[in-house]
């Protein structure tokens, strides 16, 4: 794999990884500040209700399955050059930004937690022992 | 209905999708001559669409309770079911470090959990 195709090709794996923790982190506000409580969804005052004060929250989850999408997008190309033992731990990176980002979530905010850091870790230090070494029995498995 | 459950079923149907992208590729290579259009309509590649559907509605439910810095990282329990499903529905071989990765993985997710409660 030349120098251009595998500059190329990460820079995809790292688009895909900040699309899809964007994706995760605007989904959770979406969701996390829709007010659905009482509704019915035969109530066309609740539908309007919820339309008019609900609609940053709507195009939040809608934004967010769009960046998903995207980020499938992106990952699937940059597959057809890299193999999954050599893209997948980036993608274990996403924990960590959306880790960070939840910090931040407008009016949601979560909390920082040593546990849940030594947690996400630890599922890095997995998934790098898992993808390392024996690249010819990864990339057999690989077809995730 | 619980939100567990709900996870819980949004992580088989990403597990079932990815069995179905799988089987889908294989099937593009076993039949290289059909259409673009024939092999859109495909029944495993419906079926991996339909499990991405269903698991992608799932997340938006759970994600409605859970913390997403908690929920989030638990999904990588795929990885492990995966794996599961290599060994046994495709018969790959999975060697020794795979394994001891998954044993860090699912420690990883268990401390996760445990933050949150």
């Amino acid at each position: 794999m030349n120098r251009q195709r595998g500059a190329g090709s990460i820079a995809l794996i790292l688009m895909s990884v900040c699309l899809v923790s964007v994706a995760q982190l605007a989904m959770k506000w979406g969701m996390s500040t829709l007010a659905l409580e009482g509704f019915h969804p035969s109530d066309t005052v609740t539908w309007d209700a919820v339309l008019r004060h609900g609609w940053p929250s709507l195009v939040s989850v809608v934004a967010g399955l769009g960046c998903y999408a995207l980020s499938m997008l992106c990952w699937g190309m940059a597959l057809k050059k890299v193999p999954l033992s050599m893209a997948y731990p980036f993608l274990s990176l996403s924990y960590v930004l959306v880790y960070i980002g939840s910090l931040f979530l407008p009016g949601i905010a979560e909390h920082f937690s040593w546990l849940k850091l030594w947690g996400i870790a630890l599922i890095l230090a997995g998934v790098a022992v898992t993808f390392h070494g024996g690249l010819r029995s990864t990339r057999q498995t690989a077809g995730m | 209905m619980n939100t567990a459950i709900v996870f819980s079923i949004s992580l088989l149907a990403s597990a079932c999708s990815h069995y179905w992208q799988k089987r889908s590729a294989l099937h593009f290579a076993r039949y290289p001559d059909h259409s673009l259009g024939r092999k859109l309509v495909c029944q495993p590649l419906m079926l991996a669409i339909f499990f991405l559907l269903l698991s992608a509605i799932a997340w938006l439910y759970v994600l409605r309770d859970w913390s997403v810095s908690v929920a989030y990282p638990m999904l990588s329990l795929n990885l492990i079911i995966m794996l599961l499903i290599s060994r046994f529905s495709f018969g790959e071989p999975v060697s020794s470090h795979h394994w001891v990765g998954c044993v860090l993985i699912g420690l990883g997710i268990l401390l996760v959990a445990v933050s949150a409660t």
